[in-house]
């Protein structure tokens, strides 16, 4: 599970909304070699006749010119370090943390909200650089944050599994917000495989949580549009569990671009030097790389027992699904449920997330289409405009 | 804690310097190039400076000061190495497709093939090399299992491991076990085997999909005028990942990159069991095996602590339950 976003390293013309103002992104299923100098700055807008000696020298001579731009940007950045918003570490158990994002001063202060992040990559997207952050967003609209930050597990904890995750750090974590707080219920918004482990919980604890918000959440893994599911139905998971040995963070990553081979390679190199044209463009990239390439290692068990029990068997949808010893039943979920899910999204297709709908017996369930891909919606200048503003209206409706 | 973005006034002059003074010579090398095409000076000067871009530890056969070096040394010099690596492949790519369209202007039209043809076939011929060293890269052994597979494939098996200690005592322990390592080492070559067997099986799926995809690009390529050198790759990118995807839905590939997958799981698995336990143990470290088995039994305890602990708490639960009722009844009673 991750958080790869196909377009995050594309062109500028092949771009969703990742620092890119959310445009539709063109279809891979249909080639589209005739794009417009307007859709792709790294074009050479003058140049339309046919290719020959002089329009190429020309086009080579600006690529020159985008190079150097791109080298100068470099050199006028200092290191990097994804994180913008203030928080405070309330708990800590083992090597996870419960960060707490207060409200910001202005305006009223609303319930807050428990954010639970997957194990792939780390949470810091939720709060990438100014500008670029969800959490911030929320709270500058008056939604204090608790976010559940997994740590990075080493070789010591091979042997966690779904059950520790779920029924202790998630259970513990959460007990401590709602002290914290002061509260007996919290509105909870899983991420991710963090909304699919987020639904386990409001299943097995549905007295705890008021309400459940999941963002690019993959529930049915078997639709046929599940690129990840394809590949990791023959892995072999015995062999995990034998061997005892983490996932590295980088092989992931690897896998994950693997999925759209030329859009993740080839491309993303080709625009590199279009991307780093300006400081606060290359600073922009850089955070994003930066996060992208920073990924945990996965406690080797859990990874085991996520790709059998969701990859390979779908429990979530065929049921009997069963964390530790207790079994996981939706049909629990009676709370108010806001699902988002991303239209262009190729790591959770839209169908795997939509499939929620009918799983609960939630009377208030909503779902609502955000144009970007799986990165962007948490980081699109435009998603960033417009989803923070829905969960906020949406708590506030629900709480009505 | 706050992540901000800086903007570092002090930067290192002398990487300024040399980046300046590089990017001048890239420059004049295309200046050049613009004025005649006459290359073949400023070829090999484009190419060493290039080539000293991506590899520090050459040596310059030209005397001028260093024009890359300092490009290796500012915060981000990844991405400044991926930047000029990428601009030294551009500029190889680019000077071949001048040259095929030099030619067409120097030759009749009887004499040429087709344009769009030869670009076609220098833009595959391009990728499928840097593609190929790619995957060289990408499936490198990790060096434990080189190293493992250059013991086993020599004469000694034993000797990266005897030669760890001199004292003869361990040498004959390890003599010892001779047996066994004989055992794991058919085991590593046989994981060994079926590794090279389920990569050269998966590398046919891959070379397959890039005949077909380099087949649909010549094609499609013919049908339209190429405007700009970016459509040649965004072109092959649409087909490519076109073509991926369909390929991903193929249960022959899905069996290959599963097979593959295994395949490197269990020759991992292999590697880890090379060494008995008990070498370990005479050489005074902590045999794998102990560790896991530690590791397992830690687990378990914590495991059984939390059930514990949830014991306790709902049994508190209980008591405070019963206690605050039994309060209630003595002021009742009171």
């Amino acid at each position: 599970m991750t958080p790869l976003d196909g377009a995050e390293h594309n062109a500028p013309a092949l771009s969703d909304d990742v620092g890119n103002q959310g445009a539709e992104k063109s279809n891979p299923q249909q080639p589209s070699t005739q794009k417009s100098s307007t859709e792709n700055p790294t074009q050479v807008t003058e140049n339309t006749r046919p290719l020959d000696t002089d329009s190429l020298l020309a086009q080579l001579h600006n690529r020159q010119q985008q190079l150097e731009q791109g080298l100068h940007s470099l050199q006028q950045l200092s290191s990097i370090s994804p994180g913008c918003s203030p928080y405070e570490v309330v708990f800590e158990l083992e090597k996870t943390l419960l960060r707490y994002y207060p409200a910001q001063p202005q305006g009223r202060i609303m319930r807050p909200v428990f954010i639970v992040y997957a194990l792939v990559n780390r949470p810091e997207i939720l709060d990438l650089q100014p500008g670029r952050s969800l959490i911030a967003e929320l709270t500058r609209q008056g939604t204090p944050v608790y976010l559940l930050d997994w740590g990075s597990p080493d070789s010591a904890d091979c042997l966690l599994d779904l059950d520790d995750y779920i029924n202790h750090y998630l259970d513990q974590h959460f007990s401590q917000a709602l002290a914290h707080s002061d509260r007996q219920q919290l509105d909870l918004l899983g991420v991710c495989q963090g909304g699919t482990f987020s639904l386990c919980y409001t299943a097995l604890q549905p007295k705890r949580v008021r309400s459940l918000i999941t963002m690019v959440t993959p529930v049915d893994f078997h639709t046929p549009d599940n690129r990840l599911a394809l590949l990791l139905k023959q892995l072999d998971t015995r062999l995990i569990r034998h061997q005892l040995s983490n996932i590295p963070g980088s092989a992931l990553y690897g896998a994950f671009k693997s999925l759209a081979p030329m859009r993740q390679g080839m491309l993303q190199e080709l625009n590199l030097a279009a991307r780093l044209s300006t400081p606060q463009q290359a600073s922009d990239f850089l955070h994003t790389q930066h996060w992208l390439q920073h990924s945990p290692d996965l406690a080797a068990m859990a990874f085991a027992e996520f790709v059998e029990l969701f990859y390979q068997q779908n429990r979530l949808v065929a049921g009997g699904l069963m964390i530790g010893n207790q079994a996981v039943d939706l049909q629990q979920i009676i709370q108010p449920v806001l699902n988002l899910y991303a239209a262009q999204d190729h790591l959770v297709p839209p169908a795997s997330s939509r499939r929620l709908r009918g799983l609960t017996r939630s009377s208030r369930y909503a779902e609502r289409r955000i144009n970007s891909g799986h990165i962007g919606i948490f980081i699109g200048r435009k998603p960033l405009q417009r989803v923070p503003g829905l969960i906020t209206e949406w708590l506030e409706q629900e709480k009505a | 804690m706050t992540g901000k973005n800086r903007q570092d006034d002090s930067q290192d002059p002398t990487s300024s310097d040399f980046m300046h003074q590089w990017l001048t010579s890239q420059q004049r090398f295309w200046q050049t190039l613009g004025q005649g095409l006459d290359t073949s000076q400023h070829t090999s000067r484009q190419h060493s400076s290039n080539q000293h871009s991506s590899s520090q530890a050459e040596t310059k056969t030209e005397k001028e000061p260093d024009a890359t070096a300092g490009v290796h040394t500012g915060t981000h010099s990844h991405w400044q190495e991926t930047l000029i690596e990428h601009n030294r492949q551009l500029t190889e790519l680019g000077q071949q497709l001048l040259e095929a369209l030099q030619q067409q202007t120097d030759q009749t039209a009887e004499q040429q093939p087709p344009l769009q043809q030869q670009l076609a076939e220098l833009f595959i011929k391009h990728l499928r090399r840097n593609a190929r060293l790619r995957n060289i890269d990408q499936w490198q052994l990790p060096p434990a299992i080189a190293q493992g597979l250059k013991n086993l494939l020599g004469e000694q098996p034993l000797m990266g491991i005897a030669t760890l200690s001199r004292f003869p005592f361990l040498q004959q322990a390890l003599g010892q076990r001779h047996q066994h390592y004989q055992h794991q080492g058919q085991a590593l070559l046989h994981a060994w085997q079926d590794f090279t067997e389920a990569y050269t099986a998966y590398s046919a799926q891959e070379d397959q999909l890039f005949q077909q995809c380099s087949e649909q690009f010549t094609m499609a390529l013919e049908n339209q005028p190429l405007q700009q050198l970016d459509e040649l790759f965004q072109l092959w990118a649409d087909i490519y990942d076109r073509l991926h995807l369909e390929q991903l839905e193929n249960t022959t590939y899905q069996a290959a990159y599963g097979k593959l997958l295994n395949a490197a799981l269990e020759l991992r698995q292999q590697s880890q069991s090379m060494a008995a336990a008990e070498d370990y143990r005479a050489l005074g470290l902590v045999p794998l095996s102990d560790y896991q088995t530690l590791l397992k039994q830690q687990h378990q305890l914590r495991k059984q602590q939390r059930r514990q602990q949830q014991q306790i708490g709902t049994l508190e639960q209980r008591l405070n339950e019963l206690e605050q009722r039994l309060a209630a009844k003595e002021s009742d009673s009171t």
